[in-house]
């Protein structure tokens, strides 16, 4: 029998552990017997063929982790016709060595090994096989009733339902690890301060209470979240959608709030400090309250209105570029330097006027309205076409022409280096006179200024009344003083009368001391109040009452003593007895008295010449008369032929036989000249036409020497120009 | 081996111009193997397989009717079987070189037509041979039962057809039993049972027309 041989067999050993309740426990074991001996057949024989259907005996033997029999049983059994065994280890025969029955091993989870020895007779067991015992890495049990304690070192894999019944706790002393989804019908909690951490999403359908600190390093909230004690954010805090502080409870914040998009403020919102980078736009009214300052280190671009309820202090310059109107409310009077609504102070210097462009009459610096609109005056500028139009540029330029063509002239009659040509050329080029022109022009454009324009008419001044508590009206009168002012006029100095709408006010008095001031006119129209009938022309002079009252008197009837009492000479006329105000220009009668004086110095004079022929009949002498020339008379009328006003005593005056020669033969220059200096008026759109005498020198220049001459036309400007360039 | 190389050649060349006929066959052989284990039991479930054999000799009449021949045979033996009880599958396949030494009897003979009957011995030498368990291929150099030769006891019949004075077809049915020669060590023992069909060609040589002689020579 190749069984009997001696024979090695070596087990395939398939070990399944299976420990089953009640009745059976026992281990299965199947295993395939190996024939160590070769089968033969021609040639090389084959080996590794199982034992088929051969009688062997098994003998199996489990050790503790000491080494020592737990257990041993002997088994006989057939090999199936390929060599398998199916055995279940504890369903044997226990030999002596064995320390009990299989079911009273202890599997306590110390290692075990299991020994199987063979034989094929019965006896003679070789051992063939002694491996340890493993738990079985997968076992598949229907159910499991376990009355005892399990403890599962390794890991547990539930594919199903784990239900601790009986309200039995469970412990777990390692960690928990659950990939799917875990739902706890019940509380869950954490105890002894224990930390727990998720590293997915946490989703909570029902409230979330944490009474305690939570850190969170995402936090992800569906909906509604609650908070009922503090949110300490340590890290950045992402709102991707809106964030809402309601039931008016307030929301701070110790650094710095950075938002990108556009904030709304519905109600007020209080900063301690505000830093925009860009643009802020504020829908609604901007407060700052409790006398707060707001400083602005940029421009302020405001597209509407601004109000200002209060001080506005711009310490640094302040540029408006659009219209400013001030409404002040504020009230006093005109002496009180809080009354007026515009003050300017803190420089050495007042209020610079610009406007664009080059002003023009109707172009006004200043224009001064009632509370009713009307326009009560202005101050214009003079434009250069203002300053080129005037008489007085025009004048002088013309007699600067004269003045030229006279030099050329005389240059020519002295045989100087000049001869026609030379000073046609001269003229031509206007060499003399272009220079006079820059510097003329200069000098007048250097001076061009602003005109008063105002309903005003005259000009006046703040003088101190004598007895402050005397009050006085506009349009009395009263005397002046030692510079104060009363209504007794007998003993004044001067008289005049206190301003009704002055142009010019001056002699500002202090502040605080306004009120002992009353305006009085020095010069131009004034209303007086006048008692009795007054025609134009008359002279207004006091009553004499110290009343405040004049009354009108004629030229012809003033006396000697009235004259230093003349207020001025009524500018209009009035029928009515009664008191009314009459329109006088004071200031303007300076030359009156000289015409009285002249009148006065005539009748001297005849009483003189009397005087003289009868001292000439007593004593038998002849008189002859003499002509005093009364300088006085030329300035009041033209004469026809006025005396010669000499500017050189030793010049001699040209004949009428060498004005004509002399005009015929330098007649020329002056034409020549005066049709440049035209040419340039033209050029410079000046109109000079509107000026007879300027139109008659510069269009007739021939004409107009001629008149001169004669004495019909500016007879005292041709003996200028006779004594200094025509005289021997 | 020497000796027996040496032996073929004296005869080859006493038989010189006598009837020689120079002879070349191939044939097929089916082997089958006759085997008994240790326990002088048989093996189920083999069947033989089918392989060429060659084979070059010399043949000369020394007799009216009778031939000796020698020749180099070169033979493939294999078989194949599986064994179902162990689901082992095995798979043959030996060459073999031997010398042939045989004797013809001419029996028949009509016009070109000559039978003869052959009986004669051969001894083989394993060239090269290997064995196939379950798809592993095992060499049989020095396996015993096959590494030692074989003498083969061969008989059979043939016929011999001139073609031409000098050609002759020749068509030949031989069974060998093969006997190993040497005593078995592990007691088991192997014997080759060889059937082998052959077509040859018989080319007689110059001035010794077998042919000639025997058929168109009229005696």
């Amino acid at each position: 029998m190749k069984i009997m041989k001696n024979i090695i067999s070596v087990a395939f050993v398939f070990l399944l552990v299976n420990l089953s309740w009640a009745q059976t426990d026992g281990l299965s074991y199947q295993a395939v017997i190996i024939d160590n001996n070769p089968q033969e057949i021609p040639g090389i024989d084959v080996t590794g063929n199982y034992l088929s259907e051969g009688e062997i005996s098994l003998l199996f033997s489990i050790y503790n982790s000491s080494n020592v029999t737990e257990f041993q049983e002997i088994q006989s059994t057939i090999t199936d016709k390929f060599g398998m065994i199916d055995l279940i280890i504890g369903q044997g025969e226990t030999t002596p060595m064995s320390a009990g029955e299989f079911n009273e091993i202890s599997w306590d989870g110390t290692p075990k090994q299991l020994a199987v020895a063979i034989s094929y007779n019965g006896s003679d067991y070789q051992e063939f096989s002694k491996q340890e015992l493993l738990f079985a890495p997968y076992a598949y049990h229907r159910n499991i009733t376990a009355t005892g304690t399990l403890d599962v070192d390794g890991a547990t894999t539930l594919n199903s339902t784990l239900t601790v019944e009986n309200q039995s706790l469970t412990y777990l002393t390692g960690d928990l690890q659950v990939d799917g989804v875990s739902n706890l019908n019940s509380e869950l909690n954490v105890l002894n301060q224990s930390p727990s951490y998720l590293s997915g999403e946490l989703t909570v359908d029902g409230d979330a209470h944490f009474n305690g600190d939570s850190y969170f390093n995402t936090i992800t909230v569906e909906n509604q979240s609650t908070l009922n004690g503090p949110l300490l954010v340590e890290g950045v805090a992402d709102f991707n959608n809106e964030l809402n502080v309601l039931q008016g409870n307030p929301t701070s914040l110790s650094g710095n709030l950075t938002v990108d998009g556009v904030s709304l403020f519905n109600d007020d919102a209080i900063f301690q400090d505000i830093l925009v980078q860009n643009t802020s736009n504020l829908n609604g009214t901007l407060n700052v309250n409790n006398g707060s300052p707001t400083n602005l280190s940029g421009s302020l671009n405001v597209t509407g209105a601004s109000n200002l309820n209060g001080v506005l202090n711009a310490n640094a310059a302040s540029y408006l570029n659009g219209q400013v109107t001030i409404n002040a409310n504020v009230n006093g009077s005109q002496t009180a330097y809080g009354s007026y609504p515009l003050r300017v102070q803190g420089s050495n210097q007042g209020v610079a006027i610009k406007l664009d462009g080059s002003e023009t009459s109707s172009n006004n610096f200043l224009t001064f309205y009632d509370g009713f609109g009307n326009i009560h005056g202005a101050i214009e500028g003079q434009t250069m076409s203002q300053l080129h139009s005037s008489f007085r540029f025009i004048w002088d330029v013309v007699m600067g022409g004269l003045e030229q063509a006279f030099v050329a002239a005389e240059g020519i009659a002295c045989g100087s280096q000049l001869d026609f040509a030379e000073a046609g050329v001269m003229l031509a080029n206007n060499i003399t006179l272009g220079a006079q022109w820059v510097e003329l022009t200069n000098n007048y454009e250097a001076n061009v200024g602003v005109y008063f324009r105002s309903g005003g008419a005259d000009y006046a001044e703040w003088l101190e009344r004598e007895v402050a508590s005397q009050k006085m009206e506009a349009a009395q009168v009263v005397g002046v003083k030692a510079g104060k002012i009363s209504f007794n006029t007998t003993s004044a100095d001067h008289v005049l009368v206190i301003s009704t709408n002055p142009i010019v006010l001056g002699n500002q008095p202090k502040s605080g001391n306004a009120d002992n001031y009353e305006k009085v006119a020095f010069l131009g129209q004034v209303p007086v109040r006048v008692i009795g009938i007054v025609d134009e022309g008359d002279y207004i002079i006091p009553t004499g009452s110290n009343d405040g009252i004049a009354r009108a008197v004629k030229s012809s009837e003033l006396s000697t003593s009235d004259f230093k009492n003349i207020i001025g000479v009524a500018w209009e006329s009035s029928v009515k007895e009664g008191l009314k105000l009459i329109n006088v220009a004071i200031g303007l009668t300076t030359n009156d008295l000289a015409a009285k004086v002249a009148s006065l110095e005539d009748e001297l004079n005849d009483l003189r010449q009397e005087m003289d022929e009868l001292k000439a009949l007593v004593s038998g002498r002849t008189v002859e008369s003499v002509e005093v020339d009364s300088p006085i008379a030329s300035v009041t009328e033209a004469s026809p032929r006025p005396i010669s006003w000499k500017a050189n005593s030793n010049s001699v005056l040209m004949s009428d036989e060498d004005f004509k020669v002399w005009l015929d033969t330098y007649g020329e220059i002056f034409e020549l000249r005066m049709n440049l200096l035209k040419k340039d008026f033209q050029e410079k759109s000046i109109e000079y036409q509107q000026f007879d005498e300027i139109k008659l020198i510069v269009d007739h220049p021939i004409e107009a020497l001629q008149k001169m001459r004669s004495g019909e036309f500016m007879a005292s400007l041709w003996e200028s120009f006779e004594n200094r360039y025509l005289h021997e | 081996m020497k000796a027996l190389f040496l032996y073929t050649s004296i005869i080859f060349s006493a038989l010189i111009c006598h009837s020689q006929q120079i002879m070349v066959e191939v044939g097929r052989t089916s082997t089958q193997f006759d085997y008994l284990d240790s326990d002088k039991e048989g093996i189920e479930n083999l069947y033989p397989s089918r392989h060429f054999s060659y084979a070059a000799g010399y043949r000369k009449s020394i007799g009216n009717r009778v031939f000796a021949s020698a020749s180099v045979l070169f033979n493939r033996y294999g078989m194949y079987g599986s064994d179902r009880l162990y689901d082992n599958q095995y798979q043959w396949d030996v060459s073999y070189l031997g010398l042939g030494l045989a004797l013809d009897l001419e029996v028949f003979k009509y016009r070109e037509l000559r039978v003869f009957g052959r009986l004669g011995v051969d001894p083989e030498f394993m060239i090269n041979g290997t064995q196939t368990i379950n798809n592993q291929v095992f060499d049989l150099k020095g396996v015993e039962q096959f590494d030692k030769p074989f003498l083969f006891i061969r008989g059979g019949v043939g016929a011999m057809y001139c073609a031409d004075e000098r050609v002759a077809v020749v068509a030949k049915y031989m069974y060998g039993k093969g006997l190993p020669m040497g005593k078995s060590e592990d007691g088991e023992r192997l014997r080759l049972n060889a059937h082998t069909f052959s077509i040859g060609l018989a080319v007689s040589l110059k001035y010794c027309s077998y042919c000639y002689k025997t058929h168109f020579k009229k005696d």
